[in-house]
């Protein structure tokens, strides 16, 4: 009886020591699709996000990590538990726009910093009272539609056509497009619009060969944009065929085969890290944890965990500055941490450089953004 | 719109509008037979296209798992009602009870056996395509046996709302067997013909003559077999044709063997075409169903001729409004529907 008194003491001081030890742990709440249709993207963000620090200027870091299964409402239901019940510092997520829209009352509500990693500009702009807490880890599609326009108008395209799914992410580009393509001199000759369950869209692809444009880009996310790319090659389309970044997994490539080669698509130099010169400071930064990702998962290596490294990139830089003015769980600390993330300047993450702003929480320049080309069957960086 | 545009409109319409057909007829066999509006048809489509993916992936698909699990639950329920039967009423022999054996536990089991010796074999296309088949089909006579034996009697809106509570476990199961993404199966018909100065591709031909084949074999099984007379005799009269010896489960999960037979064929000849994921049996099944319904879900005839409106409807207004299709295509259903309740009586009750 006596032992065991000892033992449980001893246990106790133990316990109490390592308590003392790491007083005030950061909590970090993570809000990712693991499950549902936007999995092949939360899948990998998940394993990267074990693979985060879990100590930081000697503050213990707890992760906190929601699977929302690619439900808006299950978003929010994760979002008030990691913010109301946790009481977490800082919120990493969540990683898709509908989702990351439907938290913005909560995360304001809980006056929390939150740093998405899916890819609207809705999430962070305009930066108002409702996205005053609100930070984001991918590039707008601005960016990589004006990246995508320019490689157009340098080589000689006048014509451009759209297809695009009738969803979020096709009425975004369509959006930026009617807004960019003047400033490019180009003119946008056909729109067209069908569902990712379609079995054909031969007469979408009728429709955009009578308007005989020279580049069709196709704003479809994952497997279904194999199709568009498919059929106008089948119709004995000749011109240049663009993707957005949606489309930049290998899944696509396998589905399109001989179809795909030649398309092009902008997304962050990161996207294809071996092409990078080897003291690049992406590089430099995505490489270690590329081989540990590597070495945890059969040396398979997933870009859609990216936007997580980079969420992150930017967390740890608020947070290594706010730890040594503030304890963390408190409100002031979550405050601070806000302020600090947004005074963020040439921040290296590992989708590119940052420079947050009061207006603009997402931070991105040109120099997040490069080109790939299909060749062989896998996306080649082609310039800079 | 220049000819050439239109024909190569209408032959994509074509060929979408005879996989609705086949789906189409699928139904009313169904429905006519067991008053089951079985809606979960698209998801045999998807199951056998996905299944196929997986064995030309040289992978054993995880719907053989299925397969023997849905087997034993199935061959479980038939003890008990057996054993039930039993204390009600003792004698009889064991007879019903090895015969729920053998379909629910052996065959699945030899399925899966012969999936696994294949698995790693040189792939054979039309073998490859058999064995899809094999796997997936039997589903449906057990899934009668768990979801719709238990209420034979039940009204159709019963029904209906079993059919929803099944489709929705399917495309569940389906999100975990075959993963969130997408995938197309290796092309069996990589040819195209000039017709006219016009390009067929071989996929759209062989599609149609696999239509007319089914369409003719179907005729022919209802016409001079026993059991698709017999098939025939429920749909005219359940309690009838079980009073001259024609037992009402046994015709049910020939109906819907038949039916998933069917799906499972559509399957195989768009998963070239197509890309398919867990999800897209859902607007398939519904295009089918709609082409049904327009043909009363009685007709066999109008329901192709439903079928084709609706694929064709889809295939012209993707190409004048693409934004708006669905739209159109649904609204102009709404008063062709309108039209066929106010022309004739309602017949979607009992006969």
């Amino acid at each position: 009886m006596l032992k065991i008194l000892a033992l449980s003491a001893a246990i106790g001081l133990v316990s109490f020591g390592a308590r003392a030890d790491n007083n005030d742990p950061v909590r970090v709440g993570i809000i990712l699709s693991a499950t549902g249709p936007a999995s092949s993207l939360g899948v990998p963000q998940r394993k990267a996000a074990s693979l985060l620090p879990t100590e930081l200027s000697g503050h213990k870091i707890q992760f906190h990590i929601e699977d929302d299964a690619s439900d808006p409402a299950q978003a929010v239901k994760a979002a008030r538990k990691l913010l109301l019940d946790e009481k977490v510092d800082v919120l990493i997520g969540p990683n898709t726009t509908v989702s990351s829209l439907a938290v913005l009352d909560v995360v304001s509500e809980a006056k929390t910093p939150m740093v998405s990693f899916a890819g609207s500009s809705r999430i962070v702009s305009p930066v108002d009272a409702k996205r005053h807490w609100t930070f984001k880890s991918v590039p707008d599609e601005s960016l990589m539609a004006e990246t995508t326009l320019k490689h157009m108008a340098s080589n000689g395209i006048k014509k451009l056509a759209l297809i695009a799914t009738g969803d979020a992410l096709g009425d975004t580009w369509d959006d930026e497009l009617g807004k960019l393509v003047p400033k490019y001199g180009i003119s946008l000759v056909a729109k067209e619009r069908y569902a990712a369950t379609d079995m054909s869209v031969v007469a979408q692809v009728a429709k955009i060969m009578e308007a005989k444009p020279e580049a069709v880009l196709i704003a479809v996310a994952a497997t279904p944009a194999a199709l568009p790319a498919q059929t106008l090659r089948e119709q004995g389309y000749k011109g240049k065929i663009y993707f957005t970044y949606a489309a930049l997994n290998p899944e696509v490539l396998k589905l399109g085969g001989k179809k795909m080669e030649g398309a092009i698509a902008a997304y962050t130099p990161a996207m294809d890290i071996d092409h990078l010169p080897p003291n690049d400071p992406v590089r430099l930064l995505v490489d270690p944890i590329r081989k540990r990702y590597e070495a945890a998962n059969n040396g398979q290596w997933s870009t859609n965990a990216l936007s997580i490294i980079a969420a992150w990139n930017l967390v740890e830089a608020g947070l290594k500055q706010t730890l040594t003015t503030n304890r963390p769980g408190t409100p002031e600390f979550r405050a601070t941490l806000r302020d600090r993330l947004e005074e963020q300047k040439d921040l290296i993450t590992a989708v590119g450089p940052v420079s947050m702003s009061k207006t603009n929480h997402a931070g991105f320049d040109q120099r997040a953004t490069a080109l790939f080309e299909v060749t062989n069957g896998a996306w080649k960086l082609i310039t800079k | 719109m220049n000819p050439t545009v239109a024909l190569l409109l209408a032959q994509d319409g074509i060929a979408t509008g005879a996989i609705y057909a086949l789906l189409a007829m699928a139904l009313v066999l169904v429905f006519a037979v067991t008053r089951i509006p079985f809606i979960p048809i698209g998801e045999f489509v998807v199951y056998t296209a996905l299944t196929l993916i997986a064995i030309q992936a040289n992978q054993v698909p995880r719907t053989v798992w299925l397969l023997i699990i849905v087997g034993c639950v199935a061959f479980i329920a038939d003890v008990a009602a057996f054993i039930r039967e039993r204390e009600r009423a003792p004698g009889g022999g064991t007879a019903p009870l090895w015969f729920s054996a053998a379909q629910n536990l052996l065959l699945p089991a030899a399925i899966a056996a012969i999936a696994m010796l294949l698995s790693q074999k040189p792939r054979i296309m039309p073998l490859d395509m058999l064995m899809a088949v094999l796997i997936v089909v039997p589903l449906a006579p057990m899934i009668y046996r768990l979801a719709y034996q238990p209420l034979v009697s039940a009204n159709p809106l019963v029904l209906f709302m079993v059919s929803i509570a099944v489709h929705f476990v399917m495309i569940g199961l389906g999100l975990n067997l075959f993963g969130p993404d997408g995938d197309r199966a290796e092309p069996y018909a990589d040819w195209q013909l000039e017709l006219g100065g016009q390009i067929v591709r071989g996929q759209v031909v062989m599609v149609l003559a696999a239509t007319a084949a089914l369409t003719v074999i179907l005729y022919v099984f209802f016409a001079r077999t026993v059991p698709g007379k017999a098939l025939r005799a429920v749909a005219v009269n359940r309690v009838g044709a079980q009073l001259v010896g024609i037992g009402t489960a046994a015709s049910g999960k020939l109906a819907l063997t038949l039916a998933a037979l069917i799906a499972a064929l559509c399957g195989l000849l768009i998963s070239p075409g197509v890309t398919l994921n867990y999800l897209s049996g859902e607007l398939i099944g519904l295009k089918g169903f709609v082409a049904a319904v327009l043909g009363g879900f009685v007709s066999y005839p109008l329901a192709v001729v439903g079928a084709f409106i609706v694929s064709l409807l889809e295939s012209y207004t993707s190409f004048w409004a693409s934004a708006l299709k669905e739209v159109i295509v649904f609204s102009l259903i709404v008063p062709i529907l309108l039209l066929r309740t106010f022309l004739s009586r309602p017949d979607m009750g009992e006969h």
